[in-house]
């Protein structure tokens, strides 16, 4: 109720600028250090990926492979976008994960709020529902979801993508988790004696309070659905792709031709890259700088 | 004063779903079409044609019916060029292909075929997927029922039984390319054991595996520092690939791998090997095996046709290192595809006739000049341009005549409905004593109870 | 949002707070009836009903075929056979073989994620450096596309010529065949698992921890208290609820473990996991029987015990999970 254990989140939002050289200098030597490896770590694949792309196969033939981009990335472009009409792709799967995003943050958010913070009959079962939702194995699934596509006629559209994964339960929990942690009661009752509706809650009160957690939710969410890669294939037409699909045409080939296919791999990576760099400035700050600021 | 936040989220909102139905939308206009320049023109006359002349065998209304084809395949299967000429040629007739990864096309297929819908107007299917499909014939067009009977002669006997339902009646497939089988050496490596290394002599070394392994004991003892071969399991499909029978009752449904002598004898054959210490223990599409080509990790590996370009662009620096000579028994193929039709197609006539202007045999031979994919049917392989085909990567080696042999020599072997997951089951037994995690006893009477499993 | 004059200030209405129309009590004790007892349904719907629209259906449909003996390719040729694939399942070695490797994997899976996850975003708070830079990429593992995990795993985790092996050798050990052993090959999967999502979690705790008030931290840091102290101490306690929830959530993800050990196999395509399923797990069984040996209907049965089973350990994982938070005062 009042937020994490034992301590009590008032009225002010709290900042976690942390300063204080006692507290920076201890373990400076360690921290830092520590965090670059996981970066690197982190971030090797992906070189890798854009590593491979600008090389010629032979060259990733050898061993040790080489370490440092080669020159040949516009070359392999050149023959991704001969091969598959990447620029489609790329566009179906932005509207594709942009729409999930939307979907998934507004409907995960008002959804989350319900169960937090207002009182109805049922609660309880259903946020058990929810949880339960998540337990589900989904690879069998593909089968009995084609039908229903087939059926609706939904087949070989984007819709077909976009709608099953349109609100997960994952996106319901870490929201309503989220909410029941970070705004607090007497926030909601202020509001309420003001003669807000509920939905005034939710939209006054509640969703410049779960910033940082939809825009965790929200870049994990655009994310998942970008990579998404059985459903897609299965479900699309060849003339309406998205990134993924058009990636395994690339991989399409006697042998892997992996020059060819990381070179689309590192487009295809590029604008997610894209949107970290430039959001995730203000998307970590809002994380960190705690919320409405008036 | 600032734009209300809840302005600018209705606004976010329906901008998407704007963009996202007219993408859908979109999706619902014409496809692209393969390429084709000439597509317009001919449509125009054939609409004038039809004008001036109703009786010319289309349907009453005015212009003919664009028919679209849809046609699914994967790797290099060197059509474009043809479906230009086939539309200029049929100008009713449009193709639409989709080109995907090896297991994802086959992946998406058997979806499809569960799903009963989605599948397109030709599917290739590799030989790899063929057994499983062919024993539900009932998915497929009987290509029988649309003349395909004229084009068994075409066929090596082998390539057109295996697409053949089991009782054959139902030829559900038409052959493209076969793999054939030969066993390609290191040049360079044979000569440091002093063995020979004239293509002819090293057929000769090894007429049968026994031969084979026999060569690789006495290579083992010149110390040259690489294994004789890859993986064991190869040794041992190549021995299974020329059985009679290998793990079905023929035409039927009965698993008889623990009944089938010559099982036995191509596992202790492969075991023999594996004890001498003849095997490279590599696992085939690995990141090792691709860097043991370029090193000379092993000497011979068995390899079909497709295999040679996929060693010269994997490792060009060992140009002229290679050469091929014949497999054991000089009879095998490995891989190859056919073209198939479901039979949830609406066009399943325009498709048959698409499918067997594909695999004619002179369209085989362009294909084959194009991308090197080794033609299946035997008027092809005797074309000069494919028998007399040198492969200078491979030392100048007789390519065209030494696969289309594998080729013609194989013997037609049933292969039931569980053929593959069978094969896998054993291949991992080979693979556990590859591995040392058991002995061979043991190994085969588990891999013997897991392909029981599997056919239950 | 700081306090009732500052949320009045947000009031829609453009004459301002003093002028905001105000409605007459009846309609306005009505509306709020309606609020209170409709709206929350309101919110809650479009899951639900995205839910029974485009989830309800396939598990319903799963659960019809887990009762027959429907074969993959021969749809609408099944026949009944109740609950025979169940029996089938509770005697089949193979299926509890995947359920161990499950397990197993969880257990190596999630504790060093979470633990780690914690670690880090501990230590994201605390710099004052290429902030955005480390916390950013934390993240990077999610955006990298599958090809280039398979390829990058494969070849660190190669035989010959892998980047461990090579590191190994000069720790003068034997190179190890890592997708061979049992044990081996586990721990090369929970590496890639844990390269997987570590970071997401990192974000989540992130975003939690934002809700502690630095006073904390700065009474903590005159106290002459390290990183270390103050993350036992302060981070862990506050943190509570919401490792409960990344627990209860890695849990049931790792329930359904199935790419890292599909990608991780020698054989290309090969769900078997591995030549003796040293790592097949549940989902990886399930994907086997119902599409490569095309037992739909026994795959089937698997996908709802797999259901069963993750429902059972989260609710035992939910339960002392309560019982600890009731025992810290927490709940």
């Amino acid at each position: 109720m009042t937020g994490a254990a034992g301590t009590l989140v008032g009225r002010r939002r709290a900042r976690i600028a942390w300063t204080g050289p006692a507290g920076e200098s201890s373990g400076i030597f360690t921290r830092y250090p520590f965090l670059i490896v996981v970066l690197l770590l982190s971030a090797f694949p992906v070189y890798w990926t854009f590593t491979i792309a600008s090389q010629t196969n032979e060259a990733i033939g050898q061993t040790p492979p080489p370490f440092l981009p080669g020159g040949n990335f516009l070359a392999n472009a050149r023959r991704v976008f001969d091969t598959v009409e990447f620029a489609k792709a790329l566009l179906h799967s932005f509207v594709v994960a942009g729409a999930i995003t939307t979907s998934t943050l507004l409907f995960c958010s008002m959804a989350g709020f319900a169960f937090a913070k207002l009182r109805f009959r049922g609660r309880n079962a259903l946020v058990l529902i929810v949880l339960v939702t998540m337990m589900w194995p989904v690879q069998l699934g593909v089968i009995p979801l084609y039908i229903e596509m087939q059926a609706l006629g939904w087949a070989q559209h984007l819709v077909a993508v976009i709608a099953p994964t349109a609100v997960t339960g994952f996106g319901v929990i870490l929201m309503r988790q989220y909410t029941i942690q970070a705004v607090p009661d007497e926030l909601l009752e202020a509001a309420r004696m003001d003669g807000c509706t509920s939905f005034g809650l939710y939209w006054h009160v509640v969703v410049p309070a779960l910033r940082p957690a939809m825009a965790v939710l929200g870049l994990l969410t655009f994310m998942q659905a970008w990579n998404d890669f059985m459903w897609p294939l299965i479900v699309l037409s060849p003339q309406n792709p998205t990134v993924q699909v058009a990636l395994s045409t690339l991989a399409a080939g006697h042998y892997m031709d992996y020059t060819l296919v990381l070179a689309g791999t590192a487009m295809a990576t590029l604008p997610v890259l894209i949107v970290f760099a430039v959001f995730g400035r203000r998307i970590i700050g809002g994380i960190m700088e705690g919320a409405v600021k008036g | 004063m600032r734009v209300p936040r809840w302005h600018v989220a209705v606004a976010g909102w329906l901008l998407t779903v704007a963009v996202v139905f007219a993408g859908a939308s979109c999706a619902k206009s014409k496809p692209e079409p393969a390429p084709d320049k000439g597509a317009d023109k001919p449509v125009q006359a054939e609409k004038t044609v039809a004008g001036a002349d109703p009786a010319a065998g289309k349907t009453a209304a005015p212009p003919a019916e664009k028919i679209k084809l849809a046609i699914n395949d994967f790797g290099v299967f060197g059509y474009k060029p043809l479906y230009a000429e086939y539309q200029q040629s049929h100008p009713n007739i449009e193709i639409v292909e989709s080109v995907n990864e090896y297991n994802s096309h086959h992946t998406n297929l058997i979806n499809h075929l569960a799903a009963g819908s989605g599948a397109a107007d030709i599917e290739a299917v590799d030989e790899g997927f063929m057994a499983q499909l062919k024993s539900r014939p009932e998915q497929f067009v009987n290509l029988l029922d649309y003349g395909a009977g004229e084009r068994e002669k075409d066929y090596a006997a082998f390539k057109w039984q295996a697409s053949l339902s089991a009782d054959a009646k139902k030829q559900i497939g038409l052959g493209t390319d076969v793999g054939g089988l030969a066993m390609c050496y290191r040049v360079d490596v044979f000569a440091k054991a002093k063995l020979p290394t004239d293509p002819a002599a090293v057929s000769a070394l090894w007429p049968t595996w026994e031969k084979y392994v026999e060569t690789g004991i006495k290579f083992k003892a010149a110390k040259t520092g690489a294994a004789f071969f890859d993986s064991a399991t190869n040794l041992y499909n190549g021995q299974v690939f020329q059985l009679d029978k290998s793990y079905y009752e023929p035409g039927t449904n009965t698993v008889i791998v623990d009944k089938n002598p010559a099982i036995k004898a191509a596992w202790d054959l492969t075991m023999k090997a594996i004890d001498q210490g003849l095997s490279a223990k590599l696992v085939a599409w690995q990141p090792d095996w691709v860097t043991a080509f370029q090193k000379g990790t092993f000497a011979t590996i068995t390899c079909p046709a497709w295999m040679q370009g996929y060693i010269k662009e994997n490792a060009p620096g060992t140009a002229g290192k290679w050469n091929i000579a014949a497999v054991p028994g000089a009879a095998g193929n490995w891989g190859g595809s056919w073209l198939t039709i479901p039979a949830q197609s609406k066009h399943p006539k325009e498709a048959y006739e698409l499918a067997a202007f594909l695999t004619a045999p002179a369209q085989q031979v362009r294909v084959f000049k194009e991308v090197g994919n080794f033609p299946s049917a035997i008027p092809a392989m005797h074309d000069p341009s494919v028998e007399g085909f040198k492969n200078p990567f491979f030392n100048d080696a007789q390519t065209g005549k030494i696969f289309g042999e594998s080729a013609v020599n194989l013997k037609p072997q049933y292969q039931g409905e569980k053929h593959g997951p069978i094969r896998k089951a054993i291949e991992d037994g080979i693979t556990r004593v590859e591995q040392g995690r058991q002995k061979s006893a043991e190994s085969f009477a588990q891999a013997v109870k897991d392909a029981f499993r599997a056919a239950r | 949002m700081n306090s009732p004059a500052d949320f009045a200030a947000l009031s829609p209405s453009p004459l301002g707070p003093a002028l905001r129309p105000r409605l007459p009590g009846i309609a306005k004790r009505a509306l709020r009836w309606v609020d209170a007892a409709i709206a929350p349904y309101l919110y809650i719907a479009p899951f639900f009903l995205l839910f029974i629209g485009f989830g309800l259906f396939p598990i319903l449909y799963t659960g019809y075929v887990s009762l027959t003996d429907r074969d993959l390719l021969r749809p609408g040729a099944e026949t009944y056979i109740g609950l025979a694939n169940f029996r089938e399942l509770v005697g089949d070695d193979y299926f509890w073989n995947s359920v161990k490797n499950t397990f197993l994997l969880m257990v190596m899976c999630s504790v060093p994620q979470l633990v780690l996850a914690l670690i880090l975003a501990h230590l994201l708070t605390s710099i004052r450096r290429l902030r955005t830079l480390l916390r950013m990429g934390v993240l990077l593992p999610n955006v990298t596309s599958i090809v280039a995990v398979a390829l990058v795993f494969g070849q660190i985790y190669s035989r010959d010529f892998g980047v461990v092996n090579w590191v190994l050798g000069v720790l003068g050990v034997d190179p190890i065949h890592w997708q061979a052993g049992d044990w081996t090959s586990r721990l090369a999967i929970a590496s890639m698992v844990v390269w997987r999502w570590t970071g997401y979690n990192a974000l989540i705790y992130l975003g939690a921890m934002q809700a502690i008030p630095k006073e904390q931290f700065e009474a903590a840091a005159l106290d002459r208290a390290g990183t270390w102290r103050q993350l036992w101490h302060i981070t862990l306690p506050a943190l509570r609820p919401t490792i409960a929830f990344t627990a209860l959530i890695s849990l049931i993800g790792q329930m359904q473990l199935f790419s890292e050990p599909l990608l991780f196999d020698a054989s290309p395509g090969s769900v078997s996991g591995g030549s003796a399923r040293q790592f097949q797990t549940m989902t990886l069984f399930m994907y086997e029987e119902g599409f490569r040996l095309g037992h739909l209907g026994y795959g089937a049965a698997v996908a709802w015990i797999v259901l069963l089973l993750t429902f059972v350990v989260a609710a035992f994982a939910y339960a002392m999970t309560r019982r600890g938070m009731r025992a810290a005062g927490a709940v």
